[in-house]
């Protein structure tokens, strides 16, 4: 029954575990209070709206070159308010990941599964392409349209990513934008999940380009 | 994802479990450089599966077929997750668990289905990595069960063969995987990933145990509803169908497979049948409407071939334009469970729409 020691360590943390038992260290998070603090490093890269100064909200020192924009308010309160900030964070940090190849470790605070994923895909890479970015991406038409024991939620955003280019990193020049054609507009639907920090992280993404109609054609550009 | 498929392999959870946890569909793999990574994609919002296909559906089922079919159609509302009924007592442990990829003794049981879950928690396996001997001594709580001992210190003892693992099931989507998160988050299992307990009877009011009528929106979703045909008397090919002014066409309707379908979904594992769901339907209704505002329609709502529904048209069609007869079929769907819970399904409502074409002209008649 001592055996039972770990199990217990790691089941208490587990579920729904995760940041609480990570073995990077936790990094700080934007102070809270809604006061003005969480304003970007440099230029408006970071986020280009109010909401970026949301208690939980994360900054990311991007360049002026490069902006990740948020253009649905916050929700009020709540469980939603908590998973679109998740969500906000996994998507900066997803970018910012790309920008600096993965010197910034932020990223695996905020996604799992297939989203993390995809965040090592594209640090692999930019890195070997030498790759940075330039441009804007916009998200925008934000809603959690379910939210499932109070831990779980549904984020569905609208993304406008035609805006943001793969850069070569020693010429300075485009290379094309960063996804297909295809994925110029695309709807992206997130698995947001609570920590047991009680911060929001995304597990799933799925991505329906808004040219293939359904839900996804209200995103169209 | 690569230990994912080792520690799963031949088990009924790898191709769930993998689409929805490391699912890259639209991510070429292009480490190699020179490419452009979309973001994931996915399976349409609608016929999805569940991920450990841990229901079984069987009858008029969406894409034909058993087994579940082509799968759930979320139009109808179905649960987005559940905890149900995955394995029993002698399925908690068996020798070298986590079982290898290719071993011949893999086989899906409670030990291996706590790792697969483990994987989507990288913090989790992070941890574990620094733990000495924390795999062996995870395995070690299953092998505990396995031999009839209760893991949870304090716990009811002996753990007989009769004694269940509950896990989580769910929609193979980001809906399903955002609702899994909650509910693994609000049940507090005692095993982490999965809930040890003494047999238990349906709809007990266990937060998050699947219930009759979570099973019944599962078998609703999975429904297929047959398709239609209009057709019309006399006949004769679409738009070249005589159909003439002030005359009597007789309209019918047929289906195909057959007018009242009806499946069942069931939740088994070793134990046994736990749970199972039947879909019945009422007879089809049929209203008739058609393009001419000024025809005048018969129906007698069941539109049958031996007792049709009857058009009579006002005018011709114009400039060669046919008319379009409409039929929408609609079913009362009602379901029962296993353990004696009923309930009718509204809404959305059960409809299929069917249209046939017809040219009208008047009739030339001689006179004087």
């Amino acid at each position: 029954m001592g055996m039972r020691i770990v199990p217990a360590l790691l089941v208490a943390c587990a579920i729904p575990l995760v940041a609480g038992c990570a073995g990077s260290p936790p990094q700080s998070f934007v102070p809270g209070g809604g006061g003005s603090s969480a304003a970007p490093a440099s230029g408006a890269g970071s986020a280009g709206t109010a909401a970026a100064q949301a208690p939980g909200l994360r900054k990311f020192a991007f360049p002026g070159s490069v902006q990740v924009q948020f253009q649905t308010p916050l929700p009020a309160s709540g469980p939603q308010r908590a998973a679109v900030i998740g969500y906000e964070n996994y998507a900066r940090s997803l970018w910012y990941a790309v920008y600096t190849h993965g010197s910034s470790k932020a990223y695996q605070q905020f996604a799992s599964g297939n989203a993390l994923t995809f965040i090592k895909t594209l640090i692999r890479q930019y890195t070997a392409d030498g790759y940075t970015l330039r441009g804007t991406i916009v998200y925008f038409d934000t809603t959690v349209p379910s939210v499932y024991y109070g831990a779980g939620a549904l984020v569905e955003s609208c993304v406008n990513a035609s805006g943001l280019f793969k850069v070569d990193s020693s010429t300075g020049k485009e290379a094309g934008t960063v996804f297909s054609a295809k994925f110029g507009f695309y709807q992206e639907q997130a698995s947001a999940g609570k920590k047991s920090d009680g911060t929001w992280w995304i597990g799933h993404t799925e991505n329906y380009p808004a040219a293939d109609g359904g839900t996804a054609g209200m995103c169209g550009g | 994802m690569n230990r994912r498929v080792v520690f799963l392999a031949g088990s009924a959870l790898i191709a769930g479990l993998v689409a929805a946890v490391a699912s890259t569909a639209g991510v070429p793999a292009s480490a190699a450089g020179g490419g452009t990574s979309d973001p994931p994609g996915g399976t349409p919002p609608t016929y999805t599966k569940t991920v450990t296909g841990g229901v079984s559906v069987t009858g008029n089922v969406n894409g034909g077929g058993g087994g579940g079919g082509g799968g759930y159609d979320e139009t109808y509302n179905p649960p987005a997750c559940w905890l149900q009924p995955q394995y029993n007592q002698p399925q908690s442990w068996q020798a070298g668990d986590p079982q290898e990829s290719g071993s011949p003794q893999a086989a899906p049981d409670a030990d291996s289905f706590w790792w697969s879950m483990a994987l989507d928690y990288p913090g989790l396996e992070e941890e574990i990595g620094h733990v000495p001997e924390a795999r062996n001594d995870i395995n070690d709580d299953f092998k505990m069960v396995q031999n009839g001992q209760n893991d949870v210190p304090g716990g009811q003892n002996p753990v007989t063969s009769a004694w269940v693992w509950w896990a989580p099931n769910w929609l193979d989507d980001a809906a399903g995987w955002s609702c899994v998160q909650g509910l693994l988050g609000a049940a507090n299992m005692n095993n982490g990933f999965l809930d040890l307990e003494p047999p238990q009877p349906p709809d007990n009011g266990t937060p998050g145990q699947i219930t009759s009528g979570d099973l019944a929106g599962l078998a609703r979703a999975a429904l297929q509803l047959p398709r239609v045909t209009v057709h019309t008397r006399p006949g004769g090919q679409s738009d070249t169908t005589s159909a003439y002014v002030n005359a009597p066409t007789e309209v019918y309707v047929t289906y195909n497979p057959g007018p009242r379908p009806s499946d069942t979904a069931s939740v088994r594992y070793a134990g046994g049948l736990y749970l199972s769901a039947t879909i019945t339907t009422s007879a089809p209704q049929v209203q008739i409407t058609t393009t001419d505002p000024g025809a005048t329609i018969d129906d007698n709502h069941t539109c049958s071939q031996g007792a049709p529904c009857k058009v009579t048209f006002d005018s011709p069609t114009p400039n060669g334009q046919p008319y379009t007869i409409t039929a929408t079929v609609t079913w009362t769907v009602s379901w029962t469970t296993s353990d004696g819970q009923t309930g009718v399904f509204t809404n959305p409502p059960s409809q299929v729409q069917a249209t046939h074409t017809v040219i009208v002209r008047e009739i030339q008649t001689v006179t004087g």
